[in-house]
């Protein structure tokens, strides 16, 4: 079967495409955690809308794997910011960190959230280490991005953390887990 | 444990015809909306829009690859630039529903011919999605278009 790439992929969709978990904030949170991730599925994606409160007009997401909290990730993305396309990379990082856009921070249009997809491919499998994909974007910030992150690790995901980089989550953000069998 | 992404709607066009909508899209069950469309046009090179509600003041930032050369741009009520050789979107549409927020998301389009690019989008209203209209510049999408509608659980 096709992996949805996020569907971003042409193809059939999965057929088994299930909710984990979601979480929609009611108050302002620094972070997002889904422990004890089931070990059923071939692949996880992270379907969110977000916001950060930071006096900022943009603020990055990082994304951590196991509560591991050492110099294990990579990420690489690639930016439309409304005029030129630029690409940056975080090598040897403490998290998954800038992988993607910003969202939008307390200094931005009120109401307006940033979104994304990412993609965790084989996070059950022990012989590999952990790779994802992020398509994110949001106008207000005028960015959309496609990223891809590395974590130096063989082992199985069961806990997934994200984090602003700067502020908290608002209140009215969402981050939703899904599973998707293979 | 229920498929979390339910399939709502689906159109492949007989005819051409100048544009394509989604109306009546249920609420209460899903937060998320997801569209798949393989267009073809009936004329020369246009562009495609996207209406929420009818209405327009939807916004776009886009980043485009054409050959060996990258843009990025922004536009207003556009989806994108298609050619006769055929356009797909890809369109995720996150809280579609929800009247805390302006509805936003990101979709990818693909003119095989031309470029791929990703943009990401947002209709200015925190009204919920009651109803999805594309529409061609210039000419109709031709028959054997497709346009697919589904609702994903939040």
């Amino acid at each position: 079967m096709m992996i949805p790439l996020g569907f971003l992929g042409i193809g059939k969709l999965p057929a088994d495409f299930e909710l984990i978990s979601t979480q929609l904030l009611s108050t302002a949170t620094s972070g997002v955690t889904f422990l004890s991730i089931p070990q059923t599925y071939k692949h996880l994606q992270v379907r969110y809308t977000a916001r950060s409160d930071y006096a900022s007009t943009g603020v990055f997401i990082n994304f951590n794997f196991n509560n591991d909290n050492n110099a294990n990730y990579t990420t690489h993305r690639l930016i439309g910011n409304g005029s030129t396309v630029t690409s940056a990379s975080s090598v040897g990082a403490n998290s998954m960190s800038n992988a993607g856009h910003q969202v939008p921070g307390s200094n931005s249009t009120t109401s307006v959230f940033g979104s994304g997809i990412v993609d965790i491919l084989d996070y059950t499998n022990t012989n590999k280490n952990k790779t994802m994909r992020v398509f994110s974007g949001s106008t207000s910030t005028n960015n959309v991005a496609l990223a891809s992150g590395f974590w130096v690790s063989t082992a199985a995901i069961s806990r997934l953390d994200l984090l602003m980089n700067s502020g908290n989550f608002t209140a009215g953000s969402r981050v939703s887990l899904y599973g998707i069998r293979g | 444990m229920a498929n979390a992404m339910v399939a709502l709607a689906s159109l492949t066009l007989g005819s051409a015809q100048a544009t394509v909508t989604f109306s009546s899209i249920p609420t209460g069950a899903y937060r998320d909306l997801f569209i798949e469309t393989t267009e073809y046009w009936s004329s020369a090179n246009t562009d495609v829009g996207i209406r929420f509600n009818g209405t327009t003041g939807t916004s776009t930032v886009y980043m485009a690859g054409f050959g060996s050369s990258s843009s990025s741009g922004t536009s207003s009520d556009l989806l994108g630039y298609a050619s006769a050789t055929g356009t797909q979107h890809q369109i995720h549409i996150f809280d579609a529903f929800a009247t805390d927020k302006h509805k936003s998301g990101v979709y990818r389009y693909d003119n095989p011919g031309n470029f791929t690019a990703a943009a990401a989008f947002r209709w200015a209203s925190t009204a919920a999605i009651t109803s999805i209209q594309f529409y061609v510049g210039t000419g109709n999408f031709a028959a054997g278009s497709t346009f697919a509608l589904y609702g994903v659980v939040a």
